[in-house]
């Protein structure tokens, strides 16, 4: 299987959940932030919880994928840029209610409020890329190990 | 066809295992702020670099659709939950373009979201997810309380 399928299959088991659990909407994300409904968190963690020790393990198994390469699973070193950006990432989605993957579902599902939502957040990613000379010239470098991916 | 909503313990293992699966079989980290990065050269009819990122996009819409249509819904509104309640459209749009710039912007500079920091990051032991996941996590809640209340806890 190719790498684009693969993506494929995954994003759409993906979306499908992202909806499924309702996190697609706002009043979810809102009552998650307000602390009172733990829901989210407890999909977060046991989200967490089920791929760690699978990673682990196929690293510590040498795992190959189909393409026969050594499995590389990203591990960075906490700088000022992860800080900082996040700060502003955590009031987006405090003022918004939906994160990427959410803004992208709800307006799959039909939520035209999705639309500047996903505006917004082309406009963001692309403005950052280009302050940190990432633009359109500067992304020369595809694959799975850049430092900076989301 | 679909539960009221799918519960986090069987919705939390399910995203995980696609994690796993994502890096298991292609070597690439699970996460959907840079598939806007590639939506945004196509709209602006640039060379796309990461097609992947493309794929995981379309499949991700395809996904929402078919959960919405079992869930009974699938048509065009223009609701927004107690913000769409609270607030004219006129307001609510601008306020989510730029929710979304700030968030676009920050995921950015930060080299993740809530689902390549968040999910993936996390799972993969990445000081830097974890780092950024507690930052935007306590912000998130604080700026929560501040909007809770701002509205006279109508949000």
């Amino acid at each position: 299987m190719s790498v684009n399928l693969i993506s494929l299959l995954v994003g759409a088991g993906f979306g499908f959940v992202l909806v499924a659990a309702r996190l697609n909407e706002f009043d979810t994300i809102h009552q998650m932030l307000l602390l009172r409904e733990l829901d989210v968190y407890f999909l977060m963690a046991s989200a967490i919880g089920t791929a760690a020790p699978l990673l682990w393990l196929l690293r510590r198994t040498g795992w190959r994928t189909p393409l026969g390469e050594p499995l590389r699973v990203e591990q960075q070193p906490v700088t000022k840029d992860n800080m900082a950006g996040a700060v502003l990432f955590g009031a987006g989605w405090a003022v918004t209610g939906a994160c990427p993957g959410p803004a992208l579902v709800m307006t799959a599902g039909g939520a035209v409020m999705g639309v500047p939502l996903m505006a917004g957040l082309m406009v963001g990613a692309v403005v950052r890329d280009a302050v940190a000379g990432r633009g359109a010239t500067a992304t020369a470098t595809p694959g799975p190990q850049r430092s900076v991916e989301c | 066809m679909l539960p009221e909503r799918l519960p986090w313990f069987i919705a939390g293992p399910a995203i995980g295992l696609l994690v796993v699966a994502l890096y298991a079989l292609a070597n690439r980290r699970l996460g959907v702020t840079q598939s806007y990065v590639q939506m945004s050269k196509v709209v602006l009819g640039r060379a796309v670099t990461e097609r992947w990122r493309l794929w995981l996009f379309g499949g991700m819409a395809a996904g929402a659709v078919v959960a919405t249509l079992l869930r009974g819904g699938g048509v065009v509104h223009g609701d927004y939950g107690a913000l769409g309640v609270l607030l004219p459209g006129v307001v609510l749009v601008p306020l989510l373009f730029l929710g979304g710039a700030l968030m676009g912007y920050g995921a950015r500079w930060s080299g993740g979201c809530t689902s390549g920091h968040g999910i993936s990051g996390n799972a993969g032991l990445s000081v830097a997810s974890m780092a950024a996941t507690a930052t935007f996590m306590a912000t998130a809640i604080a700026v929560t309380y501040g909007i809770h209340l701002l509205t006279g806890g109508a949000l």
